[in-house]
């Protein structure tokens, strides 16, 4: 049946074998040419599993100022010039940076304004006293601590720092307001950079580097909008004078980087699969056309990769660079025909015809099961392989024996039956070799571990990890930070839970665990309530008692009358500021860190170191507040390990069922499809066995690698089961051989991959197919002559 | 057309004083720059100081005076010690990027890293500067006088961009007669406020007993 529809489609294309011809050329010209123009998606969600917090995490960063924006540290090259000369290149620099691209520039706090802002701020401080502050406070209004308060106030005068400590002793004889400022100070620190405002701009505490933080309009995962905004700032840091040196710091350096590094790898993975192709061709098929085996699969990449972008959106380069790994796959299906038609023409092909299409229909079965994935990535590199794997069995079967059809034998060594008739080694010796192999990389196997670190999927050049680890030591960046986010549609809302969220959050945490805004940034509501507590408790007698307190202990030390005036002047805050309620000055930086307001509304941050014991204890208050959410990167690589581990363990038995299914009906026998299977049983504990002796962590990259193992591994079986059950003459043997070489060559190139990624996807299919098939080679014709046809019939 | 000429004539004018001006300025700033360039030097041929100062503050907090007394210890580049004496006894020493204080009230010893302490930073770097005589530094930050060239006396009155301007009016610096080391610093705060430093007995590099290094000062 299969024969007559073959029959049909050579005769109907070889009828319009020029038009055929022709249009494959068209598809395939138009497809090279939007290539160039295709964009890739570098969004890390694309290989994420479908999960609710990720997402909500993800769009959290994504909407908020946090990811785009971009870091400038400028420094002194060699000796010679100051502080003013960087301070004077900073300036440059800022003036140049300019919209489309830079939004803001976010600016240091002149040291003139902290001072008033100060001011503002203690003046601020009655709207965020609690109940339970005037409390605290009520009961340091008494004649030790009043005496302790002025005693200390004096010995700061006699200080270095005077000057300013005189401002706070006179406003602030208690330390009440004080202790809020310490709390602003407090908030800024938890940032992570140790930085000093001078001149307008954010100096280092060695005095030697200035920070600009820009706001940029390009989101870090629009490849061409990164790489059009560091060429602009890269253009603007050139004007500077020589002796300024800037490092850039940023997750746009990571998008390009990857993308460039992916690009490279692939070209160098291109270029080298082809040069070994090469060789392959010269020395074995002897033959310039055969060329066209090694061509069909980089055209059917091609136009597929057209296809699946046009139905999928953009792809993920990381699905992109696994194409030289299907170029391996595809080819092989070529190489059997090749050979089949060197050995007997189109009768030979319609022999091998049959195994091949076992063959594709149990590859695209592993590869089908991706489609089952939440991960989209996945589901793109289902549609990829799929399609390329129909268009390139297409090519081989209907378009190269037209091309290729000669009735001379050329190659009589591909006639041989390699499990009739060659044995190397006794079949029982090869099955024992085989056993203790094995046997070694299953005790092995017991020490293998799984790495959940997602920045395997940032492969970045190592310069742009050396810039952010010398930043990191410049500006004490050093601590990684979790966040607890509250999310509300208005401003009001939002900072009433973050209230609500700091207090809980005060219940578990130890006080400088973690940093939150509503202790000194309430919400207007608590602010007018504060403020009306404030003004009772004062005029309860209170003033009169610090009043009377103050002259009474101040005469020990000198005090004059009216030294705490204006303490007591601003006590009362007037009725025109008290509808105001305007917020402090003072607040912008703090603001600007754990408030965020993005398209789909409001977000208030809490900060925390990111410790497990610690966002433990954040998921027990966030399971309890529907409005909130943890942020974690730790957290997240755990999750996403589990999750893309279950991914992975569903997508397994999916493959592995369809795999076990699809031979069964197409080999109709449970004996040869154990046999069919030996390959891949053996290449899943190399793998596993071989990663645990190199010392490697089994990842999410290298997991989908063995899957992609898994179809070709089946393959060589089913091959090699065909040829001992049906003495094919085909060229099984060097088929399957060439094949693994091939795919074996591919594999290691991708050993030279700069990207992680790639390099894992390497290291899985150079240990993956190598032992799957000399396992096909050696041990399924040896098991087939012992088991099957232990006296040589069939 | 007698008007256009007439007004060519005024801007010709206007730019040539203006030309005039700036050279002016040009050069009474390239003078000043030589004066204080001149006193960095002389200072920077200090390697270790000692001496005595008296500080007096008028300040509205306290009914009256209120006199400091005590010495100051310097050894360039980085270390810095401050004894008082009376009223009450007190210690300050920086070295590097650290800052020790003691006092005998508590008889406490506090350790201040200025690299964590942005605040205390910028007072310690103002504190250096004023005494070892980097004014050449501050030429960003202050508007400098000349107000007597024998011995030197220096006026520094703060620009609005600055971070003293809110808090000072101007300080004056006097050195010397032979001009080796500072006489008396005056600040004259915006409240009205004043300090006075007067600086006796100043010996230029000799050897420092190593004691005045030590921050607890021994009974």
């Amino acid at each position: 049946m299969i024969n007559h529809l073959f029959e049909k489609i050579y005769s109907l294309l070889n009828k319009k074998r020029k038009l055929t011809i022709s249009l494959v050329v068209i598809v395939f010209l138009i497809s090279v040419f939007r290539l160039f123009s295709a964009s890739f998606n570098n969004d890390v969600e694309i290989m994420l599993p479908k999960n609710a917090e990720f997402s909500k995490s993800l769009k959290f960063l994504r909407e908020s100022n946090f990811s785009d924006k971009v870091v400038l540290s400028l420094h002194l090259k060699g000796e010679g010039k100051t502080m003013v000369d960087l301070i004077k290149a900073a300036d440059q620099l800022k003036n140049g940076l300019k919209l489309p691209f830079v939004m803001k520039i976010e600016e240091g706090i002149t040291e003139n304004e902290v001072l008033e802002d100060v001011k503002e701020f203690l003046d601020y401080v009655p709207q965020v006293v609690s109940e339970e502050d005037l409390f605290s406070i009520k009961k340091e209004i008494n004649p030790e601590n009043v005496k302790e308060r002025l005693k200390q106030g004096y010995k700061s005068m006699l200080s270095m720092n005077s000057i300013f400590m005189k401002y706070f002793i006179q406003n602030d004889p208690l330390g009440i307001k004080i202790k809020y400022l310490i709390k602003m100070k407090d908030l800024a620190e938890s940032i992570g950079y140790q930085a000093q405002f001078k001149h307008e701009h954010f100096v280092s505490m060695n005095e030697k580097h200035v920070m600009l933080i820009l706001s940029t309009s390009v989101p870090i995962t629009d490849s061409v909008g990164s790489r059009k905004l560091i060429n602009y700032i890269r253009e603007q840091i050139k004007l500077l004078p020589d002796y300024i040196d800037v490092d850039i710091i940023g997750g746009h350096l990571h998008t390009i980087s990857n993308e460039d590094i992916l690009k490279k790898d692939i070209t160098k993975t291109v270029f080298a699969v082809t040069f070994i192709l090469l060789i392959l061709l010269i020395i074995v098929f002897r033959s310039v056309r055969a060329l066209l085996v090694f061509i069909i699969p980089v055209v059917a990449i091609v136009i597929s990769m057209n296809i699946a972008s046009m139905k999928m959106g953009a792809l993920s380069p990381f699905v992109v660079g696994l194409a030289a790994v299907i170029a391996g796959i595809t080819v092989d299906y070529g190489i059997h025909i090749y050979l089949a038609m060197q050995a007997g023409g189109m009768e030979k092909v319609n022999k091998v015809a049959k195994p091949i299409l076992v063959g594709v229909f149990t590859t695209m079965g592993v590869f089908t099961s991706f489609f089952f994935s939440s991960i989209y990535g996945f589901q793109q590199f289902a549609l990829l392989t799929n399609l390329s794997i129909i268009i390139s069995i297409f090519f081989y079967l209907f378009i190269l024996p037209r091309l290729f059809y000669e009735k001379k034998e050329r190659a009589p060594f591909a006639k041989m039956s390699f499990c009739n008739k060659y044995h190397i080694l006794d079949d029982r010796i090869i099955i024992f070799l085989w056993i203790i192999v094995v046997g070694v990389f299953v005790f092995f196997s017991q020490n293998l571990t799984f790495s959940n670190d997602i920045r395997v999927y940032d492969g970045s050049s190592k310069n742009i990890f050396d810039a952010e680890e010398q930043f990191r030591k410049t500006w004490g960046a050093d601590n990684e930070c979790a966040m607890l986010v509250a999310q509300a549609g208005k401003r009001e809302e939002v900072l009433k839970v973050n209230e609500v969220l700091n207090m809980e959050m005060s219940k578990s945490f130890k006080n400088k665990e973690f940093s939150n805004i509503a202790s000194v940034y309430p919400s207007k509501e608590t602010r007018v309530e504060n403020l009306l507590q404030w003004d009772l408790f004062w005029k309860n007698k209170h003033e009169e008692e610090l009043k009377i307190l103050l002259r009474e202990q101040g005469n020990d030390y000198g005090y004059s009358e009216d030294a705490f005036k204006p303490f007591f002047d601003s006590l009362y805050i007037s009725q025109e500021e008290d509808t105001k309620l305007a917020d402090p000055k003072l607040l912008d930086q703090a603001k600007k860190r754990f408030f965020q307001k993005t398209k789909s509304g409001y977000y208030a941050i809490t900060y925390f170191p990111d410790k497990k014991v610690l966002v433990d204890k954040a998921r027990k208050i966030s399971s309890k507040m529907a409005d909130t959410f943890i942020i974690s990167r730790n957290s997240m690589a755990k999750s996403i390990s589990e999750s893309a581990g279950q991914e992975v363990k569903k997508l397994s038995w999916i493959a592995g069922l369809l795999i076990v299914i699809l031979t069964i009906l197409l080999l109709k026998s449970i004996r040869l499809t154990l046999l069919a299977l030996l390959p891949v049983v053996t290449s899943i504990f190399m793998i596993i066995g071989g990663f645990s002796l190199l010392g490697y962590s089994l990842n999410a990259p290298s997991m989908i690698a063995v899957l992609v193992v898994v179809g070709l591994c089946i393959d060589y079986g089913v091959f090699m089961v065909y040829d001992c059950k049906f003495k094919l003459e085909a060229g099984t043997f060097l088929a399957v051989t060439l094949s693994a070489a091939t795919t074996i060559a591919g594999g290691s190139v991708l050993l030279l991959a700069t990207h992680p990624v790639l390099f894992y996807v390497g290291v899985t299919m150079a240990i993956g197919i190598f032992s799957g098939y000399l396992t096909a080679a050696f041990v399924v014709p040896a098991c087939y002559r012992l088991w099957i046809s232990p006296g040589g019939s069939q | 057309m007698r008007r256009v000429k007439i007004r060519v004539l005024i801007l010709m004018i206007l730019f040539m004083h203006i030309f005039v001006l700036s050279g002016i300025c040009k050069e009474a700033n390239s003078n000043l720059i030589n004066d204080l360039r001149i006193i960095e030097e002389k200072m920077s041929s200090i390697t270790t100081l000692s001496t005595q100062f008296i500080e007096e503050k008028n300040l509205s907090l306290f009914g009256q005076k209120l006199t400091i007394k005590g010495y100051l210890f310097l050894r360039n580049p980085s270390s810095f010690a401050w004894h008082i004496s009376s009223p009450l006894r007190q210690r300050i020493i920086l070295k590097d990027n650290v800052v020790m204080q003691w006092d005998e009230d508590t008889n406490q010893i506090q350790k201040i890293n200025l690299t964590s302490n942005p605040s205390f930073n910028i007072i310690a770097n103002q504190m250096k500067r004023w005494v070892s005589g980097s004014y050449l530094s501050l030429i960003d930050e202050y508007d400098i006088e000349v107000i007597q060239s024998s011995p030197m006396k220096l006026k520094f009155i703060p620009f609005k961009n600055s971070m003293a301007f809110k808090m000072i009016k101007n300080i004056v610096i006097l050195f010397q007669k032979n001009e080796k080391y500072i006489d008396t610093i005056d600040i004259l705060e915006t409240n009205g406020d004043s300090t006075k430093f007067h600086f006796l007995e100043t010996l230029i590099n000799i050897k420092l007993d190593p004691q005045v290094w030590k921050v607890k000062a021994s009974d």
